[in-house]
């Protein structure tokens, strides 16, 4: 039964390499014939066009596929039995984004880094981000559930930072932007001789180690007493999968999920046993790489160097995530459903005037305050005038999208029961972006009543999905974030393709993607305060119900709450508030997430003061990050969702390491 | 709309303040889940002024049976009447108007003081957007003070003992001014003293405002001592339902609970005491 089963599972793997290398000879035929290939391989005439392409690009394509997809299945291999969660991998670990952070940074501020070794510099950050989550995660008992967390999130982090400082670097944008996103797309057989070396060495040794890992299987105590040292055991394999990640990572970019993929599908294909893995997953993530890079080759046409096979990957990945998550045990480190406790000290009498004072400031800073080639400036008399045109609205559109953003984050930490939840979190920002694509799709100009519509309905939809997972799971709060995240990355990579694939509209949507207020006029100012006013005045009409919901679905329904009813119309207002403030100030900016959180721990319980003083707080944030992006870089200009998201992902890391007890 | 609200609330009271009032009546209502039996058709009527004790195995049916009456679970066959009128033919509100329900556990309640749950009972009367009338406060007062819960009004719910923390929940079905409460094993975490404690209240309760009280039970004594009548349920069926005397027989107790058990009587109030042999 199991030789059975073991063989059974190197069959399919072969199964499937034998299908990719098929098709991918298929489509090499059509490009070369194939008597040729024997001289274009080993010498190539330099007058045949074909005979170079064959040799310079689609040869070393095909081979760095093979090479990559092999090393992130055994790094997944790895990570999944070393740390014991069926989730683990390069991907959601948060390695693979980590290594792309180290690279961009010393592209821009420490090329000569590069020349010594870009792969130092990848598995530097590749550690780095490994330390970190473990931090995080300790805090919690080292909860399956957590590592996942703090890995995507993670992710998340430093996919936007590196957005940020592209943004900063506009000279090496192009370059930056392709190697990024995962493009397997080859020149010359640098790659290939880059990696070959590296990926056997850590094949290796993780060979070496093959036998020791196994008692891993084993629980702690057990494997001890079999003799093996098990924290240096452990560091090792980490070590090695980390080394696989940052290797690949540096020489195509991040080609995400395929290490979460190959092993997952060797398990199911029978591979019960460590040693078996770790044959077949590098088998199948060879496999699968060719195969999708194949097909992302064979979809785009002309495109094809640019339609990132990463961008493809993670389209596959996504929804694998989603399937899987179910998995994950809870544990009872993991969050609980409720709330952060409130401070004792409760005075909503002064909090209410002192958070309207610091609104009143701030706007006023960011109308009155800013850089010029002198320094410092206020504005005053006719430069304020002036002035005014530009920095009133941005301030009213930050100051509105940060106040709807505040009351969406309390609308849905009430609905969902969930400490941590918010708009940005839960991906439903990512939900409004596809909302606007589709407007875009539709038609060629959409208007601002097309665009909210589409957005609201993009946002219903993911929130009806996650809540409906959540009920299903029972609402735990970790595992509707991770089915958040997990939604916003499928949804991410629907975007990464469109704009991939050169669509002209693709540049309106990048813009508006990073978060910017830059653009917003005085028309622009006066509709989102049109559309804003009605919204912002709505959920307080809800605050008795938002009381009674975080106790659960039982007590609701003995007060006569009517759950459905309820839930529907928290719902719609949430999405609508959301697609509102997401069309003004873009997806990831964290006042969902920050301003409901602040208004609790200062002591507002009450559903009605947390709104209002999350709407408060939210608005405050919003203005803050714009006016920091408009004077931190003077001359230059950071998005303001940009500036907020760079305060409001390391407050959720900090929040999840906090919730330990 | 508020108005309407009103008229319905005031209704309400002068139709329960009759001596009999209604009642709830189970006609061969039961619950299956993927072909396991939970509850087999099961036929009971319960009466205002009288306070039931559901006994029985773990997995017996006890709160499948509660959560029927409360609305809170959906029979597969028969049906459930409150006043003559099918439960789920009510509105949200106006059932929650005649019959309260405490859940096994309760949820936690960060950052909620013991005042504030207790004004959740009116939900039911002043809904999401009604003003709140006098009587909603007299109602909110009451129930705090006969739960005797005055000094800790404005304590937070989660800093009290378990004994504490029960009364605030009852204090919140009271507040909700209903006629039937039921309530999931309401004495499991107490002490002994609060265990007589809530059920006297409970009892005190039924008398004072004619209500109607349903509450699974675990200690065979307690139930016999306040409850006027027991159902004994096994396997999804009811076993047995009469008063404590006549439930209180080894014979009758052995057969519920499967082991052999025996009858005394206590030395100085006679009552039934029943202990496993």
């Amino acid at each position: 039964m199991q030789a059975n089963s073991a063989s059974r599972s190197v069959v399919l793997a072969a199964g499937l390499a034998a299908l990719a290398v098929t098709w991918a000879i298929v489509r090499l035929n059509s490009q070369l014939p194939l008597h040729l290939w024997t001289q274009a391989w080993l010498h190539p005439s330099l007058e045949d066009a074909q005979q170079l392409l064959f040799h310079y690009s689609a040869l070393p394509r095909l081979v760095t596929a093979v090479l990559c997809g092999a090393a992130l299945g055994l790094a997944g291999t790895i990570f999944q039995h070393v740390l014991r969660n069926p989730l683990a991998s390069p991907t959601t670990l948060g390695v693979e984004a980590g290594a792309q952070l180290a690279l961009v940074i010393a592209t821009i501020w420490a090329p000569f880094l590069l020349g010594v070794g870009r792969e130092f510099v990848a598995v530097a950050g590749a550690l780095g981000v490994t330390a970190l989550i473990f931090a995080v995660s300790s805090a919690r008992g080292f909860s399956s559930l957590t590592l996942i967390l703090a890995g995507l999130v993670m992710s998340l982090f430093c996919g936007s930072l590196v957005v940020a400082l592209k943004l900063l670097n506009q000279e090496y944008i192009s370059s930056l932007y392709i190697w990024g996103a995962g493009s397997l797309a080859q020149q010359d057989w640098s790659a290939v001789t880059y990696l070959l070396p590296r990926l056997l060495g850590c094949a290796f040794a993780a060979a070496l180690l093959a036998r020791p890992l196994v008692v891993l299987t084993l629980s702690d105590e057990s494997a001890s007493a079999l003799g093996v040292s098990l924290r240096w055991l452990r560091i090792a394999a980490l070590f090695i999968a980390v080394l696989l990640t940052a290797f690949v990572t540096s020489a195509v970019g991040i080609i995400g999920f395929i290490g979460l993929a190959a092993p997952q599908i060797a398990r199911l294909s029978g591979a019960r046993r460590f040693q078996e893995r770790l044959v077949v997953a590098p088998l199948m993530g060879a496999g699968l790489l060719v195969l999708v890079d194949q097909a992302a080759q064979a979809s785009s046409g002309s495109f094809s160097d640019f339609l990132p096979t990463g961008a493809v990957t993670a389209l596959l990945g996504a929804p694998l995530l989603l399937w899987l998550l179910p998995q994950l045990k809870s544990s009872s480190n993991d969050l609980a459903p409720g709330f952060i406790a409130p401070a004792t000290a409760y005075r909503p009498g002064i909090l209410f005037p002192l958070l309207m004072t610091g609104l009143v400031a701030v706007t006023l800073a960011s109308i009155l305050l800013g850089r010029s080639t002198q320094g410092w400036s206020i504005a005053d008399g006719e430069m304020l005038a002036a002035l005014a045109e530009w920095r009133v609205p941005r301030t009213s559109v930050a100051l509105l999208g940060g106040a709807m953003l505040g009351m969406a984050g309390v609308l849905l930490q009430r609905l969902t029961r969930n400490p941590v939840a918010s708009p940005e979190v839960l991906g439903i920002g990512t939900g409004v972006a596809i909302g606007i694509l589709l407007s875009m799709v539709i038609s060629t100009a959409p208007g601002r009543g097309l665009q909210l519509a589409m957005s609201s309905a993009g946002a219903f939809t993911v929130l009806a999905f996650l809540l409906w997972r959540g009920i299903k799971s029972r609402s735990a709060p970790d595992q509707m974030l991770l089915t958040g995240i997990a939604l916003s990355a499928f949804l991410d990579a629907i975007i990464v393709s469109f704009i991939a694939l050169g669509d002209p509209r693709a540049a309106q949507l990048l813009a508006w993607l990073a978060g910017s207020t830059y653009r917003a006029d005085a028309t622009t100012a006066w509709m989102t305060l049109a559309i804003a006013a009605p919204l912002l005045l709505a959920p307080p009409f809800f605050s008795r119900t938002l009381d009674i919901l975080p106790l659960g679905e039982e007590t609701a329904r003995e007060l006569g709450v009517d759950l459905r009813l309820a839930r529907l119309a928290i719902m719609g207002l949430t999405a609508f508030l959301t697609a509102a403030s997401v069309l003004a100030i873009g997806p990831l900016t964290f006042a969902g997430l920050v301003g409901p959180h602040l208004a609790r721990a200062i002591g507002l319980r009450r559903a009605f003061e947390q709104l209002i003083g999350a709407a408060l707080i939210g608005a405050i944030l919003m203005i803050l990050a714009d006016w920091l992006g408009r004077i931190v870089i003077f001359p230059f200009q950071l998005p303001a969702g940009l500036v907020a998201a760079l305060i409001g992902v390391p407050y959720l890391i900090w929040h999840l390491t906090r919730r330990g007890r | 709309m508020q108005a309407l609200f009103r008229q319905d609330g005031t209704e309400d009271r002068t139709d329960s303040s009759g001596l009999s009032g209604p009642m709830f009546e189970m006609e061969g209502a039961s619950v299956s889940i993927d072909g396991h039996v939970l509850l087999a058709p099961t036929s009971l009527t319960l009466k205002r002024g009288c306070v039931y004790g559901i006994i029985g195995h773990n997995g017996s049916g006890k709160s499948t049976l509660l959560k029927l009456l409360g609305r809170q679970a959906q029979p597969s066959g028969g049906s459930i009447r409150y006043a003559g009128t099918p439960v789920e033919d009510y509105g949200a509100r106006a059932f929650a108007r005649h019959v309260a329900y405490l859940p096994q556990q309760t949820p936690a309640t960060t950052g909620l003081t013991v005042r504030e749950l207790v004004r959740f009972g009116r939900y039911p009367w002043h809904g999401p957007l009604g003003r709140i009338s006098a009587e909603d406060h007299l109602n909110v007062v009451e129930a705090m003070q006969l739960a005797q819960l005055d000094d800790l009004a404005d304590r937070l719910v989660d800093t009290l003992s378990g004994g504490e923390r029960q009364r605030a929940w009852i204090a919140m079905l009271v507040a909700q001014d209903s006629s039937f409460i039921l309530l999931d094993e309401p004495t499991s975490a107490l002490d002994l003293a609060h265990q007589i404690e809530v059920l006297r209240l409970l009892r005190n309760l039924s008398r004072s405002r004619n209500l109607g009280v349903v509450a699974i039970l675990h200690d065979i004594n307690m139930a016999a001592r306040f409850c006027d009548e027991l159902i004994a349920l096994q396997r999804g069926r009811i076993r047995i339902q009469g008063k404590p005397d006549d439930l209180m027989r080894s014979d009758v107790l052995e057969n519920v609970y499967g082991i052999p058990m025996e009858v005394i009587r206590h030395p100085a109030s006679e009552a039934p005491i029943g202990f496993a042999r």
